[in-house]
């Protein structure tokens, strides 16, 4: 036994710290930090005050991710936070903005907000009729709901809808979520609006008396109204600890709120099974015939038929299509000592086929503007790396942390984010690849008719005689089945577009389907999935309640990748999840 | 709570919305707390640990934003703390050994303490008695903490090669130590210090 062994043994597995003793030490550190508030006073107000993009539809779904992923990074999701009156720069902290309350018996209040209007401070959604009242007095329709632990609305009960808010910008649903602190609404004018963040520009209100969210009833169309759900969370060993909120926003009649199981694999590493390796299933839902499965797409193009045209056309002159898209990668990553390409830029990530390869998930978000003409400006933030162990990470770490080395300043305009991330930052010209549909022009020229449809992304015409579909494992019916999902995923296609695509999916054999399965961002939908050649395997997530493609999934499934690989039969390789997308008037500049 | 937010990210959001600090606290003070428990008992721990995170809230404007993981920079707090305590931690070193109780451990209520019959631990923590503080803080980090060499570096502010010497320098005063204790119970000549081993 070596000393190093023999001095781990040594007082090991004495008792934690006593609970009161852990008490007393954070309600010193609370007392700290409240100190420190009454001393700094207000927050100083970064530079957040530019004119707002016109439109942002927020995709981001339920389980509170949204939180997850614009924490603490003044990239565009915070922004439009902020301008919603969201009242902190950290979303990941937000709603941890009061610790401990003499307030815990009052479910909600009602307070004049500085500025005009009223602030609704939302201590807990207990009194759901009681917050209804006080919403419908300041001029808001709602349904509130609280549900136990652990459960959620089963969706859709609502027809999801999009109003504008005072601030400029628009409000779909977002989530919020934390530790004791109340959520607040505020209500009132665009004017209030603009006196309570001038205010707080100027110093005289704080951060945390911002509300998370304002909201205009003139906004409102009489047929709108707000959907508010919440439940408690468990944290820091209090099984209530905490509690998550949604707010949305619905068109038309709202049905009752029906509890269901939240997902339970919500916030944990994408692909990640509770055993630490990747855990997915491509392969399909073997019980659903293909009548079924040509039924379940028959209904959702249906679904996005009915679909609110919420982007209805390409960016003008001086306008950008915006879209963020979270990609996670499975890639290899090399011990020192083996690192490829030059001195002067080691390469330690690498294809994981290499032998010496280790796997990590690399996690970046990808946010491209897009002009008229079609060149971009693209830039992606590198997020936390994934390791498949802990063991694994910390070889990599003993290794020297290297991280995946393609943000090389010499390619790339290099740098760190706000939360200390590395960028990169490049313009791209509209160069885009055959099998992409995506070019805007391109897609307003589409038919709309479904066969007409499918031979169009197959490049062919239609000579009289009928062109059956080829099977999805094909070569040439997988490519079908990808070029009509690519234009699915467009931002911009149109509800009869849509429409086509799912009805000419409909048509091809051999796609398989899941349901209820969920994204990298932890979203739930139904899939398409198929196999194709060499044991490689896709799967789209969709929402299909609105019919919005969430996530694309490449995967390995089985031999002979698997062996080449290295890697366990149903790893995911690549996902990409759709984020955000919609109309802005600027590139980076104007979103700073 | 949320798993997935950097620890940099939380502690630069901090320094705008100080109350998102609670989370560092939450997702550390246990660590932290065992690592100082370990060293000089329950009591001193609790102060100890309490002061760490007090300090590290003043210090959070400093925080490097390129360590996503705050333990280092924690147990460096934790570290500065010990330092005072050091002819404390070695008085109980030196009684373990020469009693065989264990002072850290007798000072639990509840946990009856035992008399330690492994004579080669009892050579391992007079060894400990006479490590260096500064070699002794690299030691156990690694040992008891289970930081990486990188990340010691970042908790001491020393250059990894440092971190690489001290514990080497550590390693060989034990096994000599404990080597020592071998051959003498063999009856062997024991070397001098500074001798061939």
């Amino acid at each position: 036994m070596n000393e190093i062994d023999l001095l781990r043994e040594l007082r090991a597995d004495l008792p934690g710290p006593r609970a009161e003793r852990r008490a007393s030490a954070r309600g010193a550190l609370v007392a700290r930090i409240e100190h420190s508030r009454l001393r700094r006073g207000p927050a100083g107000f970064p530079a957040w005050r530019r004119p707002r993009p016109r439109l942002l539809v927020d995709a981001v779904g339920p389980g509170g991710q949204r939180r997850q992923l614009i924490a603490g990074r003044r990239g565009r999701g915070t922004r439009l936070a902020l301008g919603a009156g969201i009242a902190l720069a950290a979303i990941a902290t937000a709603l941890i903005v009061s610790a401990g309350s003499d307030k815990d018996s009052m479910a909600f209040a009602v307070e004049p907000r500085p500025g005009g209007g009223v602030t609704i401070k939302i201590y807990s959604l207990e009194d759901a009729s009681g917050l209804e009242g006080a919403l419908a007095e300041a001029g808001i329709r709602s349904q509130v709901t609280w549900l136990p632990v652990g459960k959620v609305c089963r969706e859709p009960h609502y027809k999801p809808s999009i109003a504008h808010l005072p601030g400029g910008g628009t409000i779909s649903w977002m989530t919020m979520g934390g530790p004791g602190g109340p959520m607040t609404i505020a209500v009132g004018s665009a004017k209030h609006w603009r006196e309570s963040f001038g205010k707080h520009r100027r110093g005289e209100i704080s951060d945390h008396e911002l509300a998370n969210v304002n909201l205009d009833p003139a906004a409102f169309r009489p047929s709108q109204s707000v959907v508010i759900s919440g439940a408690p969370t468990p944290f820091n060993g209090d099984p209530e600890g905490g509690s998550i909120a949604s707010l949305g926003v619905a068109e038309g009649p709202v049905a009752p709120c029906e509890p269901v199981p939240a997902l339970p694999s919500g916030g944990r590493p994408f692909g990640l099974s509770p055993g630490g390796g990747p855990g997915y299933s491509p392969r399909g839902d073997k019980a659903l015939t293909r009548t079924a499965i040509a039924a379940e797409l028959h209904r959702t193009a249906a679904v996005a038929r009915a679909s609110d045209a919420s982007v209805d056309g390409p960016p003008g002159p001086g306008e950008f299509l915006y879209t963020k898209t979270k990609v996670v990668q499975l890639q290899g990553w090399l011990p020192r000592g083996h690192a490829r390409g030059s001195k002067a830029h080691p390469r330690y990530f690498v294809p994981t086929s290499d032998p010496s390869a280790r796997f990590a998930l690399v996690p970046t978000v990808k946010e491209v503007w897009t002009a008229p003409d079609g060149t971009t400006r693209e830039r992606e933030t590198l997020g936390r790396i994934v390791f498949l162990s802990g063991a694994e990470q910390k070889r990599w770490e003993e290794a020297g942390s290297q991280p995946p080395s393609e943000y090389e300043p010499s390619e790339h305009d290099v740098s760190r984010d706000s939360s200390g991330r590395p960028v990169k930052d490049y313009a791209a010209k509209a160069i885009r690849g055959r099998r992409e549909f995506s070019y805007m022009s391109r897609l307003f020229q589409l038919p709309t008719e479904p066969e007409a449809l499918r031979l169009a992304v197959e490049h062919r015409r239609s000579s009289g005689a009928p062109l059956d579909p080829s099977p999805a494992s094909s070569q040439r019916g997988g490519a079908t089945v990808e070029g009509l999902l690519e234009i699915l995923a467009e931002p911009l296609a149109s509800p009869p577009l849509r429409a086509a695509a799912f009805a000419a999916l409909a048509e091809i054999p051999g796609i398989g389907f899941e349901r209820d399965v969920a994204d990298a961002v932890g979203r739930r939908g139904d899939a398409i999935a198929w196999g194709r050649e060499r044991g490689f395997g896709r799967r789209w997530i969709f929402d299909p309640r609105t019919s919005r493609i969430l996530a694309q999934a490449e995967m390995i499934f089985g031999p002979p990748s698997t062996a080449e690989n290295g890697v366990p039969p149903d790893t995911v390789f690549r996902e990409s999840a759709y984020l955000q997308s919609g109309i802005v008037d600027s590139t980076h500049e104007g979103l700073e | 709570m949320d798993h997935l937010t950097l620890d940099s990210d939380a502690i630069s959001a901090s320094t705008r919305a100080p109350a998102g600090f609670a989370t560092i606290f939450d997702r550390h003070f246990d660590a932290v707390h065992a690592y100082l428990q370990r060293r000089v008992g329950p009591d001193l721990a609790d102060e100890l640990s309490a002061q760490t995170f007090l300090v590290a809230f003043d210090m959070r404007g400093g925080y490097d934003p390129a360590q996503p993981d705050a333990r280092p920079w924690l147990f460096g707090i934790a570290t500065n703390l010990l330092r005072r305590h050091h002819r404390n931690e070695v008085r109980q070193f030196r009684a373990y050994a020469r009693s065989a109780v264990d002072p850290v451990l007798d000072a639990f209520d509840g946990v009856e303490a035992r008399l330690d019959a492994s004579k080669m631990r009892r050579e391992l923590v007079d060894a400990l008695a006479d490590v260096p503080a500064e070699e002794l803080d690299a030691l156990l980090l690694y040992a008891w903490a289970e930081l990486s060499y990188p990340e010691i570096a970042c908790a001491l502010e020393i250059p990894t090669g440092t971190v690489r010497s001290r514990l080497s320098r550590a390693r060989g005063r034990i096994r000599a130590a404990l080597d020592a204790g071998q051959l003498s119970a063999l009856g062997q000549p024991v070397p001098e210090e500074g001798g061939s081993l």
